[in-house]
């Protein structure tokens, strides 16, 4: 006789079960119960999340907010994920009165006052200094905006995705912070919470402050510098907790233990790269392949030869990739061994995306540099499923190519049709509102395309 | 020359209204699926739903009927359709028709789609419901669903106030 048993859960809705906060809401009296439950009060909690996020109108969540107790925590946890603040650093000299771009800030400065659990509701914080706005010298801790953000950030206890924007010379230092706001900063970053951080424009950042996050899943550094290891703690002080975290920290852990995706974007003064492999060897690892053992997605836009020495990172150890995307610009960096020898240490890799970017008009270069990087690309023994070649001219350039042969790129391509695992080749042309280029890839790649075109995996971006 | 026979499944409902369906078709219940892959060999014995009613049963089998064939969802692309699941709620023709029913009806097909872990058909129920809330004021969506209201006067006003603060996606 058989006994049916219900051998696997069904699949979660994949929305997280709220648990429905003692709200201040809790205080208010007089409210009666439902006598008799009605259809739609037979869902379950995740089932009312699935049938929220179908709502993208904020007037037709606000509108459910006010149903019943049982869809407000639901509604407004949806209402209240993402708290973006612009600070502006010298405000208060020019406008000493309450500026409106602050004036949310302590609007909700106001409401988690009142209602302490909305501020757990928040998954993504982001600030970011104003560029626009220059001044004397000023003492930043002055602006009443810092207060209300010094208020909110330690009580959003659920923040996923923290942003940092503009903290540049051009507008004011990390060091030149005030100590709170910079103390409170990297406490909110070093919870076990945080899965995503992104710092653009950012220089003299402790990087290290993150080095030993076990949660963290996704790194993005864009235009961004970073200060010497251990000035986490020395801005810390000499507090107990900065004390413990020295003496943690001596002990080689790895770094970026949870990371699979790793963005980076060089700095304009082309030393971001030296400065985070200085941060890198001096942190108890010697091997940085070790650093990043659970790497997915690596993602590099390369605008000047030291962003070449980024590159180190992978060379250390062997790397399963399954995204790997380089952004290069042949104007200014040779497309050489260096780069692609990232293939030789990869032990897989499944999807290659390249964007040439600012293609010169001189075509050869470029089609040199195609051939080269096709070329060692192929070097590598990975069972690669896509490809995906972006060209992207200098603005308002025309890319007179079209008569150029293109032989070399074809025999080059033809390597990895003949390799048998790729399941789509994407060639596009530029951002889509632009057309450079005549949109008919045989033109520039007759014979690699035509056997492409014939094993039906082409996907070519165009009209 | 005849076509292979296919498998015939039985499946009895919490009502003990038994049902015998063509496994491809029970099998677009991720639920049924992995229950009928752990057992190997063939076996008489009905298997129990008891949280599905013989009428809602025979409502989601006309779905997964219709729907025999299609590709299921795989892990894989279920993150990507739930990023683009959230920007639509379109719903096809025939789906639409079929999930023309009274609102009881339509909240046990849903709740039966999450039992059974038939994703489109949940899909299908959710989107159902966004789309009678959207455009609506509280009163009337209480109104729709017989929903009591259970704040207080002062309550409703902080609450307005709270969602002034976020605005418009």
């Amino acid at each position: 006789m058989c006994i049916w048993k219900r051998s696997k859960k069904p699949t979660s809705s994949g929305t997280t079960v709220l648990t429905v906060p003692t709200i201040a809401l809790s205080e208010f009296k007089g409210h009666s119960e439902d006598p008799s439950p009605t259809p739609i009060a037979q869902l379950p909690d995740d089932l009312i999340g699935l049938i929220l996020d179908l709502l993208s109108s904020k007037n037709d969540l606000r509108a459910c907010s006010l149903i019943n107790r049982t869809w407000l925590p639901h509604v407004q946890s949806r209402l209240f994920t993402n708290f973006e603040c612009t600070l502006h650093p010298y405000d208060f000299v020019a406008c000493p009165t309450p500026v409106t771009c602050s004036r949310k800030t302590r609007e909700l400065e106001g409401i988690v006052k009142r209602s302490p659990h909305i501020a757990h509701y928040f998954r993504t914080l982001q600030i970011r200094f104003n560029p626009n706005t220059s001044g004397p010298n000023a003492s930043l801790g002055t602006f009443c905006a810092w207060d209300s953000v010094l208020f909110l950030i330690p009580r959003m206890i659920g923040v996923r995705d923290i942003q940092l924007i503009n903290v540049h010379p051009k507008v004011l230092k990390w060091s030149s912070l005030p100590q709170r706001l910079r103390e409170t900063f990297l406490e909110c970053i070093s919870r076990p919470s945080l899965c995503f951080f992104r710092i653009e424009r950012v220089h003299q950042f402790p990087i290290d402050s993150v080095f030993e996050s076990q949660s963290l899943i996704s790194l993005e550094l864009h235009n961004a510098g970073f200060s010497p290891p251990m000035s986490r703690y020395q801005a810390l002080g000499s507090s107990p907790e900065a004390e413990g975290a020295r003496a943690e920290s001596s002990v080689n852990q790895p770094i970026f233990s949870s990371l699979e995706k790793l963005s980076f974007r060089g700095s304009e003064d082309g030393k971001a790269a030296t400065q985070l492999l200085n941060c890198l060897g001096d942190s108890g690892s010697s091997a940085h392949g070790q650093a990043f053992g659970q790497l997915e997605q690596l993602s590099f836009v390369l605008h000047r030869s030291e962003d070449l020495l980024l590159i180190s990172i992978l060379r250390q150890s062997a790397f399963s990739l399954k995204d790997l995307t380089l952004t290069v610009d042949p104007g200014s960096i040779a497309i050489t061994s260096e780069v692609c020898t990232i293939m030789q240490n990869l032990i897989s890799l499944e999807i290659l995306r390249i964007t040439f970017n600012n293609i010169p008009d001189n075509a050869d270069r470029f089609r040199r540099d195609m051939t080269k990087t096709l070329y060692f690309l192929s070097k590598a023994d990975c069972p690669l499923n896509e490809i995906h070649i972006t060209l992207q001219p200098l603005p308002s350039r025309h890319l007179n190519i079209r008569t150029e042969p293109w032989e070399d790129v074809d025999n080059a391509m033809s390597y990895w049709i003949n390799k048998g695992t790729l399941q789509r080749v994407h060639i596009g042309f530029g951002p889509p509102q632009r057309t450079y280029l005549s949109p008919r890839p045989m033109i520039f790649f007759p014979k690699c395309l035509e056997r492409v075109a014939a094993s039906g995996i082409l996907n070519p971006l165009f009209p | 020359m005849a076509a292979p026979a296919t498998q015939q499944i039985k499946i009895r409902c919490n009502d003990e209204k038994e049902f015998t369906v063509d496994r491809d078709v029970l099998e677009r219940s991720v639920l049924i699926k992995n229950m009928l892959e752990d057992v190997t060999e063939q076996q008489d014995a009905p298997i129990p739903l008891p949280n599905v009613s013989g009428p809602v049963m025979a409502k989601v089998l006309e779905y997964c009927t219709h729907h025999r064939g299609e590709p299921l969802p795989s892990a894989d692309t279920e993150q990507s359709q739930d990023e683009t699941r959230k920007r639509t709620t379109d719903i096809s023709e025939w789906d639409q028709k079929f999930i023309t029913v009274d609102q009881e009806m339509l909240f046990e097909i849903i709740l039966a789609a999450n039992y059974l872990d038939i994703k489109s058909l949940l899909d299908v129920g959710c989107k159902t419901v966004a789309n009678m809330i959207k455009g609506k004021t509280p009163e009337e969506i209480r109104k729709l669903f017989n929903i009591v209201n259970d704040f207080t006067p002062e309550e409703e006003a902080q609450i307005k106030k709270e969602n002034e603060w976020a605005e418009d996606r």
